[in-house]
C-alpha cells in the first residue's frame, strides 16, 4: 500500500464512484458528509469510466498526479 | 467502500490481488434503492462490521500509517493439486470428491487413469495442450487447463468419449458457466453440424429435457469444467449469485433442429459465418427462459411479438427464442422468409411498456414533462402505456448498460437470436433473455 499523508488538511482526495445501479444516494450523502465533516480537505467526486468492472486507467492517472489518496466505492 | 455482506469476498480479493490488508470500509447492506434520507443515517452512523464511525474509520484508512505488515504484497502462491489421489474404495473417492467441492451435489463417473485414456483417445490433441482460461468473473484471477484436465471432468460428468470434441470446444471458449454475479447467471450452448447425429444428440421431442446422454452430459461438463478447472462456485468468493440458477447444473445444451429448419432459415453456425458442414458451438448468456404455448386466433409471430413488448427479466435489452419446427414453419409461411427478416420485424414492431421505459430513461422523462417532443406525447397517453421505441435494437438503455458488459450486440442486426429445435408435439416456444457469446468450431477439437 501506498505511504499515507499524516493529515488530510490542505490534500485532495478522490471518491471515485463505480456507478453501481442506484446506490448514487449514498454516494452524495457520503460526499457531502465528508465535506461537512473535513472542510479542509478537497473532496472530488468522480464517477468512473463504464460499468463497475471496467478499468479506468486515465482516472488512476489523474488521481496518482492529483491526490493524496481515493476512496473508491460501491455496491449493492 | 463495500457493503457488509461482502467481507469475505473483498477480503479474498485484495489477498489474491497481493494487498492483503487493503483498507476497507463497510456500509449496510444493501445500499442500492435506498432514500437520500436513510443513507444520510447510514454515512452518519457506524460501520456495521467494525462498529467504528464510519466517517473516523475512512479519515483514519486514509491517514493511519503504513506499517510494515501492511505493506506486504506478492504473489498468491496455491498448493498444487495432484494429478492422481490415492487409491481407496469409490464410495470414500466419491465422497472425497464431494467434501473438496469437486462435483455438482451429484454423483460423479470416478475419473480413473483408463477412464481419462479413454477419453483422450476421442481427440488428436496432446494431453497436455493448453486449451484455454477461464475466471469466474472478470476480476478474478484466471486459471488455464489442459486436454487432460478436461478429459477429467468429462469422464466425471458422464460424457462419452465421442462428445470430447464438442465439450473441448466449449472449454475453449473460456467462459464460465457459473459467472460470479449477485444476479445469478445462467449460460446455454446450441451445437450444430454433423457431429450432432454423429454422437446422438436430440434435436426432437424432449430436445431441451433431461432424456438424452449427450445433451445431459455435455452442459453438465461445462459447470464441472468451470467449478474445477474456472475457479468458480465458491459461494461468497466466487460464486455470489443471491438464489442461484437451477439453469447452471446442466445450462440449456441441446442441438438446433436443422432439419426442422423452414425453407430460407440458415443454422446458426451459418449465420454466424461457418459453412453448414462444420460442427459448432455457439455460446449465449442470460438469466431465465419462459415456456409458451398461446393458442389464440393470432399467427405465433403476432404472439411472440406480444410477449417480447412486455418481457421483462433481469436482462431487458436482449432476447433468445428457442421455436419448436412448428412453430418456425408458422413464422415463415406468415411471409419471414429468413431468421433475420423475423428478428428485424420484431425489433421493429416491440415497444417498451412505459414503466420501464420512464424508470430507464429518467432524462427522456424530464424533457418530456418540459414538453419536448416525441417524449411529451408518448407520456401523454400515460406512464403505464407502452412507447413505441423498442429495446431490442442492440442500443444500451439507460442502467442496465452493465448488462451489455457480457456479450451480444456485436455483430446482430438486432439483440434478438432465434434457435430450432424439438419434435413438433405442439406449437411450444421458449424465449428468454439470452444473449449471443460467441461461437467456436467443433471440429478443430477432433
Amino acid at each position: 500500500m501506498a505511504p499515507r499523508p499524516s493529515t488530510l488538511d490542505g490534500k485532495t482526495v478522490y471518491i471515485v464512484d463505480t456507478k453501481y445501479p442506484n446506490t448514487k444516494p449514498f454516494v452524495n450523502e457520503l460526499y457531502a458528509a465528508l465535506k461537512t465533516e473535513y472542510p479542509e480537505t478537497t473532496w472530488v467526486l468522480k464517477e468512473k469510466y463504464g460499468g463497475y468492472m471496467d478499468d479506468d486507467p486515465k482516472l488512476w492517472k489523474e488521481i496518482k498526479e492529483n491526490a493524496a489518496g481515493a476512496i473508491v466505492l460501491v455496491g449493492h | 467502500m463495500i457493503t457488509s455482506r461482502f467481507e469475505e469476498l473483498v477480503t479474498t480479493t485484495a489477498f489474491k490481488k497481493g494487498i492483503p490488508n487493503l483498507r476497507i470500509v463497510y456500509t449496510p447492506h444493501p445500499i442500492t434503492d435506498r432514500p437520500a434520507e436513510l443513507c444520510r443515517e447510514y454515512v452518519a452512523g457506524n460501520d456495521p462490521n467494525t462498529d467504528k464511525p464510519m466517517l473516523e474509520e475512512i479519515y483514519s484508512g486514509l491517514t493511519r500509517p503504513v506499517s510494515a505488515v501492511d505493506a506486504k504484497a506478492g504473489f498468491l502462491e496455491r498448493d498444487l493439486r495432484p494429478r492422481l489421489f490415492p487409491p481407496d474404495t469409490p464410495e470414500n473417492l466419491m465422497e472425497f470428491f464431494h467434501s473438496r467441492g469437486y462435483t455438482d451435489g451429484n454423483p460423479i463417473i470416478l475419473p480413473t487413469e483408463e477412464k481419462v485414456r479413454e477419453m483422450l483417445g476421442a481427440t488428436s490433441h496432446d494431453p497436455e495442450e493448453w486449451v484455454g482460461q477461464m475466471r469466474p468473473s472478470p476480476p478474478h484471477e484466471a486459471w488455464y487447463y489442459t486436454v487432460e484436465m478436461v478429459a477429467v471432468n468429462a469422464v466425471m460428468a458422464g460424457a462419452k468419449p465421442e462428445y470430447f470434441p464438442v465439450i473441448l470446444a466449449i472449454a475453449s471458449k473460456g467462459v464460465t458457466s457459473m459467472f460470479s454475479s449477485t444476479s445469478s447467471f445462467a449460460r446455454m450452448v446450441v451445437v450444430n453440424g454433423p457431429v450432432v447425429n454423429e454422437i446422438g444428440m436430440n434435436t426432437g421431442i424432449g430436445a431441451l429435457g433431461p432424456v438424452n446422454r449427450a445433451n445431459s452430459s455435455i452442459g453438465r461438463c461445462w459447470t464441472l469444467i468451470s467449478r474445477n478447472l474456472g475457479g468458480s462456485g465458491k459461494p461468497g468468493e466466487t460464486y455470489l449469485g443471491s438464489q442461484g440458477n437451477q439453469l447452471n447444473y446442466n445450462n440449456i445444451c441441446f442441438p438446433e433442429n436443422e432439419e426442422g429448419l423452414p425453407a430460407g432459415w440458415e443454422p446458426l453456425h451459418v449465420q454466424k459465418g461457418f459453412d453448414k458442414s462444420e460442427s459448432v458451438v455457439s455460446i449465449f448468456s442470460g438469466w431465465s427462459m419462459n415456456d409458451i404455448a398461446w393458442y389464440s386466433p393470432l399467427p405465433q409471430h403476432e404472439v411472440i411479438r406480444g410477449w417480447l413488448e412486455h418481457f421483462f427479466s433481469f436482462g431487458t435489452t436482449q432476447a433468445t427464442l428457442i421455436l419448436d419446427p412448428i412453430v418456425a414453419a408458422d413464422v415463415a409461411s406468415n411471409g419471414y422468409a429468413t431468421k433475420t427478416a423475423f428478428t428485424k420485424y420484431l425489433a421493429k414492431n416491440t415497444g417498451t411498456p412505459g414503466w420501464l421505459y420512464w424508470s430507464e430513461h429518467r432524462d427522456n422523462l424530464k424533457k418530456a414533462q418540459e414538453g419536448v417532443e416525441p417524449f411529451a406525447g408518448w407520456l401523454e397517453r400515460g406512464e403505464d402505456t407502452v412507447v413505441p421505441e423498442s429495446r431490442y435494437t442492440g442500443k444500451r438503455m439507460g442502467n442496465s448498460s452493465l448488462l451489455a458488459t457480457f456479450g451480444n450486440n456485436d455483430e446482430s442486426i438486432t439483440a434478438i437470436h432465434v434457435v430450432v429445435t424439438g419434435g413438433g408435439t405442439n406449437t411450444f416456444w421458449s424465449g428468454g433473455d439470452f444473449g449471443y457469446v460467441g461461437s467456436t468450431s467443433v471440429d478443430f477439437w477432433r
